[in-house]
């Protein structure tokens, strides 16, 4: 009985002095941070690059790191939707990251939220006449300035230099005509038949003219054709949508015909760029992200402005920005070594450029013409439509379902619906949720 | 016998403070917050029974139970007659047995997001390898997940192959634990096969079948990492199902208040399928 209440006795201090050194070891290492604290600022950077992105904004961070000693910034990267989700619930518990990557359209939702710092961009110290008018205006909400432009991107043709030499054609396509019949040059099925002979057979094709991603890029697509038609329904403030449906058809349908009447594009494309690198399509819609996987793969391929469908010259625009959630724990130092880690990414942009993007500062763009096929986008930002920074964006162009753009995208390119019946629908569900 | 309760009472205590903290806690949380409008920065707005009286009225969580319950049940009957036939034929004596058996189980240990990226290749309109196959025997390609009419079913078949070796597994060891001698009698009683099968292996294998059905229905009824892999809930809304819906309110729209009510919903529909599961299987005794 006395030898299994020694064992109990030794067996508690033993768990005693473990919950004891456990504690020691833990002041200790606060003691260490609290060294590194007094001779570095630790600065989290958040973004939403996980493609060949991803490595060259970590390349970029790592130049950074080595280049200094007073700030060390810390990336981590995830997809954009659960980045912005974890973003929300480590504001909610008071250790939001220091500057936080996000689109220009996101920028309403979460100035409203009351989570981003509009304070902190003065000590950047941006001057407007250093960035194109698009990515400018797409950092204010509201009168405010909320962000730092870092990149924009447009939708261009990619197209395979070997395909085009073998079809006798010299240039990508500038209209949808051309488009068209480019496309159908280009699409051959397995007895070496084109959509506009007779006896093709559609159920077995070699060889595509053309591939685009058969999702929410799809509305953008279209989004894009209606401006062509002078028609800009959506706007930061807007209650309902003011969705012009004969011009909407008229863009839905052509989108279709390329599909469904002209028979150039794959019905339900799941990649276009990896089709495109495995010698299946000739040209694709894209974004200028693909370059680094383009440039990795064995095609020759170029680059070639969105074409002209309509009246006027448009294609849609996305624009990257970075911002500064708003944080109680923050003091004025990491505050300021923020905004100066934001200005060196500025002045560095030009490295940004090899990820395919193109930077937003006019200095970046000019390290960006100097590297293969970033022209043709380039040329086109100017035209770029983006999207507005609606408080209720995220929900309204949401690329997931349950959403209304993802829905009309895909009953026109899967399920080849009639256009008015699509652009009617549209309106329907995007007006119920702006009416929420 | 008291020393023994207090033993185990220690070793339960772990469990119990997970179960209490992360399980407990956090679904009484979640039945407080269905009341209220929340967009997780903010402190919850009470709202009464507003997030109840919308979940009636929305159309999409009537499109996502819909779809839902098709795919329950396109799975539940399938995994139940190829699970249990699979597991008859292993039991039988034959060649590479174990072999059969150990491929059998792989699906079901690959990660589901695996899965569907596996499979989101393979199902490939234009240029994957079951229509390459459907092609080359001159059938016309299917639209495996771009249809809005085939897409539930074709992510169905990636689950019921996902979960087939599992079930198989499960009834086998049922099979096994059936004493030989039943089968012996009901021979000299002059029982064929068929009889045989009916009479004896499927009454007692009743408590495994119940076991599995109550598995599969809290499976299918909260699929998601498939789906969100495979179809992110389309073509259009064809696959978006349940815990889609809830997880595309609850970070996607940053509706915490919302997504909570859609959260009780399930958990109600789940026990009163679970609950008339239990009340079938039970009537039969």
């Amino acid at each position: 009985m006395k030898r299994k209440k020694l064992i109990s006795v030794l067996m508690s201090a033993a768990l005693l002095m473990t919950i004891v050194g456990g504690c020691s070891k833990s002041s200790s290492t606060s003691k260490s941070t609290d060294t590194a604290k007094n001779s570095s600022v630790n600065i989290d950077f958040w973004g939403g690059w996980t493609g060949p992105d991803l490595d060259n904004m970590k390349a970029l961070v790592d130049k950074y790191n080595g280049e200094q000693t007073k700030v060390k910034v810390t990336f981590t990267s995830l997809q954009w939707t659960p980045l912005f989700a974890k973003f929300l619930t480590e504001v909610k518990g008071g250790t939001p990251p220091d500057i936080l990557a996000m689109h220009t359209f996101e920028i309403g939702q979460f100035a409203d939220m009351g989570v981003l710092d509009d304070t902190n961009i003065e000590k950047v110290k941006l001057t407007k006449a250093d960035y194109t008018d698009v990515a400018w205006n797409g950092t204010i909400y509201k009168d405010k300035q909320y962000a730092v432009p870092l990149d924009e991107d447009v939708h261009g043709i990619f197209y395979n230099k070997d395909m085009f030499a073998k079809a006798g054609l010299t240039e990508a396509p500038k209209t949808g005509l051309e488009l068209i019949a480019m496309g159908q040059k280009l699409t051959i099925d397995k007895n070496g038949k084109h959509p506009n002979e007779a006896g093709f057979d559609a159920n077995n094709v070699t060889q595509y003219g053309l591939g685009f991603a058969m999702n929410h890029h799809v509305f953008y697509q279209t989004n894009a054709l209606l401006a062509q038609q002078g028609s800009s329904p959506f706007t930061e403030s807007m209650k309902t949508v003011d969705l012009d449906i004969d011009k909407t058809s008229k863009a839905i349908g052509f989108l279709e015909d390329l599909i469904f009447k002209y028979k150039i594009a794959p019905k339900g494309e799941k990649s276009a760029v990896t089709d495109f690198t495995s010698n299946k399509v000739a040209m694709i819609i894209d974004g200028p992200w693909q370059m680094p996987t383009l440039e990795k793969s064995n095609i020759k391929w170029a680059s070639a402005p969105y074409p002209k469908v309509f009246d006027k010259e448009a294609v849609w625009g996305a624009a990257e920005v970075l911002t500064f959630p708003v944080s109680a724990k923050a003091d004025q130092g990491k505050k300021q070594a923020s905004a100066d880690f934001v200005k060196w990414l500025d002045s560095n942009s030009g490295e940004w450029a090899k990820s395919g993007h193109i930077p937003a500062s006019k200095a970046g763009m000019a390290a960006a013409k100097a590297l293969p096929q970033r022209e043709a986008f380039i040329s086109a930002l100017d035209r770029a439509i983006l999207l507005p920074a609606n408080p209720k964006a995220t929900r309204i162009f949401s690329s997931t379902a349950p959403s209304p753009i993802l829905t009309a995208a895909q009953d026109a390119v899967l399920n080849n619906k009639n256009p008015k019946d699509i652009a009617d629908q549209l309106k329907k569900d995007l007006d119920a949720i702006l009416a929420q | 016998m008291k020393k023994q309760g207090k033993i185990a009472a220690i070793f339960l205590l772990p469990y119990l403070l997970i179960f209490v903290v992360f399980r407990f806690v956090p679904s009484v949380m979640g039945l407080f917050i269905s009341f209220t409008k929340w967009n997780i920065v903010g402190n919850p707005k009470f709202t009464g029974f507003s997030n109840f009286k919308r979940l009636a009225a929305d159309s999409y969580f009537k499109i996502a139970t819909t779809n839902t319950f098709k795919f329950l049940l396109l799975v539940l009957p399938a995994l139940i007659i190829f699970s249990l036939l699979l597991a008859v034929l292993f039991n039988q004596k034959m060649k590479f047995k174990n072999a059969a058996r150990t491929i059998s189980i792989i699906p079901y240990v690959l990660i589901p997001a695996v899965v569907g990226i596996i499979w989101n290749w393979l199902y490939d309109n234009n240029f994957g390898i079951l229509n390459y196959y459907l092609k080359m025997i001159g059938i016309n390609p299917i639209e495996w997940l771009t249809n809005q009419n085939t897409a539930l079913i074709s992510v169905a078949i990636v689950t019921i192959w996902s979960f087939l070796g599992y079930n198989m597994i499960l009834y086998l060891a049922g099979l096994q634990g059936i004493n030989t001698e039943l089968y012996e009698a009901s021979m000299i009683d002059g029982a064929n096969k068929f009889q045989t099968f009916t009479k004896i292996t499927l009454p007692l294998l009743k408590p495994i079948t119940s076991m599995i059905v109550t598995l599969t229905l809290i499976n299918t009824i909260q699929i998601f990492d498939q789906i969100f892999v495979m179809t992110n809930g389309g073509p259009g809304t064809s696959t978006l199902t349940l815990v889609q819906y809830l997880y595309s309110t609850a970070f996607q729209n940053y509706d915490l208040g919302y997504a909570s009510t859609i959260g009780i919903a399930i958990l109600v529909i789940l026990m009163a399928l679970v609950g008339l599961q239990s009340r079938l299987f039970k009537l039969d005794d």
